[in-house]
Formats: C-alpha cells, structure tokens, sequence
C-alpha cells in the first residue's frame, strides 16, 4: 500500500487526513453546542486549533494546512455562513502561517506558538471585519480579543502539546 | 524526576511569558487608546446591506422597525443610547452587543445584514425629520 513515489498522495494519508479533519470539524461542533455570550463579537475558545497545533507539531505544515482550510470549509457549511466562512478563513490562514513561522523561530514551546495563533487569528478576523463591513471602528473591539487570544492560546497550547507529546501518530515522513 | 521535568518547562517556556505579556500590554495601551479617542454621538445611521436607510436622532426615544429580504430587527433608542432589542435571525448577536452612544460604536446583525453605527451629531440631523 505505501508506494515509494514521494510526492503521491497516499491512502494512509487519506485516512489520517480525514481523521483530522473529523475531530477538527467534531471541536468546531462542540464549540458551536457551548452557550457563551461574549460581550464582544469574535470571542471563542478555539477547540478546532488543538487539532491543528497537534498535526502542526507531529506531520508539518502541509498537512496542517490542509486540514485546517478544510475545517473551516465543511464547519461553515454546516455550522454557519457565508461571512463566518470569510472570517474564519481569513483567521485560520493567517494564524496557521503566524504558528508555522514562530515554531521555525524556536524560541516558543507550543503554548507561545498557540498563544500567537490565537492572537493572529483575531487580528486577522478583526482586519477582514474592517474591510468587509467597511467600518474601521470594529478596531475597537481588538484589544478585548488581544487578551481572549491570548487566555484562550494558552488553553489550547497546553492541550494541544499534550496531545502531541502522548499520542504518537504516523509521521508520514517516516514512509518514505 | 517529574518534579525535574516540569521544572525544566517551567524555566522553557520564558518566551512564552513574554510573548504573553507583551501582547496583554498591547491590549491595555490600544484599549486606553480607543476608550480616549470616542466621543459621544448624536445620531444613528442604519444601513442595510449597502444602502443607508435612514438616520435618527438620539435625543428622540423612538422604536424603528428595520425591515429587509432577510428578517427584520427592532432599533429602539432610549435615554441617548441605542439597541437592538428583537431580531429575527438566528444567533441574536446584536441584541447582545448593548447599547451604544459613542461615535462609531456599532451595532450589526450579519444575518440580516443590518449595520447600526454612531455618527457625529450635526451630520444627519436634517434626515431625521422624515
């Protein structure tokens, strides 16, 4: 079953792709089921980013990546709409190539990488507002998503190192 | 030696402390920011979707209904604050989001696409009479 072509994509990796995803899309799900009314738009807990710090750290950014936009496809069709799927794009995208780009740095564990993720995303959720509702005083809701980034990061860096250091899953560099 | 290991994490996670502290220092020094630059509002204008629908005064209670293709939401302004207090989506995010006076604080209901934000008082203010 595993073929010696590197670049093919293998059906191990779609299994384990799909796996991800599956818990990815089951954080979302949860975290849709949990009543908090924030007072400010945009505040969440960011379940699903366990997932994608836990494939970040044990298979690399591809994968990441992969899972991550295709989390954020399948939660917005099934969960939200339209907007949420922009907004959560916008946020998954630009906080996965925060994270990427400070785990090469190596000077943060996985709870700085998250904390930074957390952040990114609310930034980056926070410009599109501006720029989609066309009203730059959404900007005054960023410094209470700074701080819920910032709580919620290093929740979800604990849980996802915890993740990542206990449950040794196929390295699909290993394969080859 | 478990003892050890999470010494270990504990002094390996400095920069993580930093990153931390910056970013919550970023927040207080942007929130001071913000919280100084706002004034408070006179007027109302509520648009949905891309067209404005109309401007009211604060200093007039009064209940709007804001009726669009999809749903409708009630705008009541009481005492120089606005609110949103019925809508018909969904997720109700705007009836959460408060009151609002202070110019550019907005109130918005992305379902229904219904868009309240403050706006300096003496602009508009010929509109409200209609």
């Amino acid at each position: 079953m595993r073929s010696s072509d590197k670049n093919k994509f293998m059906e191990s990796d779609v299994a384990l792709y799909g796996m991800f995803v599956s818990v990815a899309l089951v954080m979302s799900y949860i975290e849709s089921l949990i009543p908090i009314n924030p007072p400010v738009p945009g505040i969440k807990l960011g379940l699903a980013n366990i997932v994608i710090i836990w494939v970040l750290y044990s298979m690399g950014i591809k994968p990441a990546a992969i899972i991550s936009v295709l989390r954020v496809l399948l939660a917005g069709f099934l969960f939200g709409n339209l907007y949420s799927i922009i907004f959560s794009m916008a946020g998954a995208v630009f906080s996965l190539a925060v994270m990427f780009f400070l785990k090469k740095v190596r000077f943060f564990t996985v709870i700085g990488v998250s904390i930074a993720g957390g952040v990114a995303h609310n930034l980056a959720q926070t410009v599109v507002a501006m720029i989609v509702l066309e009203n730059v005083w959404m900007a005054s809701y960023f410094p209470a998503l700074l701080v819920s980034g910032v709580v919620s990061g290093i929740a979800i860096g604990i849980l996802g190192g915890i993740l990542y250091r206990k449950i040794k899953i196929l390295q699909p560099d290993k394969k080859q | 030696m478990q003892k050890n290991a999470l010494k270990k994490l504990f002094s390996s996670h400095k920069f993580d402390f930093l990153l931390g502290a910056v970013l919550l220092l970023a927040a207080l020094c942007l929130f001071v920011v913000f919280r100084n630059s706002q004034k408070d509002g006179g007027t109302v204008e509520v648009r949905q979707g891309t067209d404005v629908i109309g401007t009211y005064s604060l200093s007039e209670d009064g209940e709007y209904e804001i009726t669009s293709f999809y749903g409708s939401n009630t705008l009541v302004i009481k005492d120089g604050e606005a609110y949103m207090s019925e809508s018909s989506c969904s997720d109700h995010l705007c009836e959460k989001m408060g009151h609002i006076s202070k110019v550019g604080e907005t109130i918005i209901c992305l379902p229904n696409e219904v868009f309240v934000k403050v706006i300096s008082g003496e602009e508009g203010y010929d509109a409200v009479i209609g």
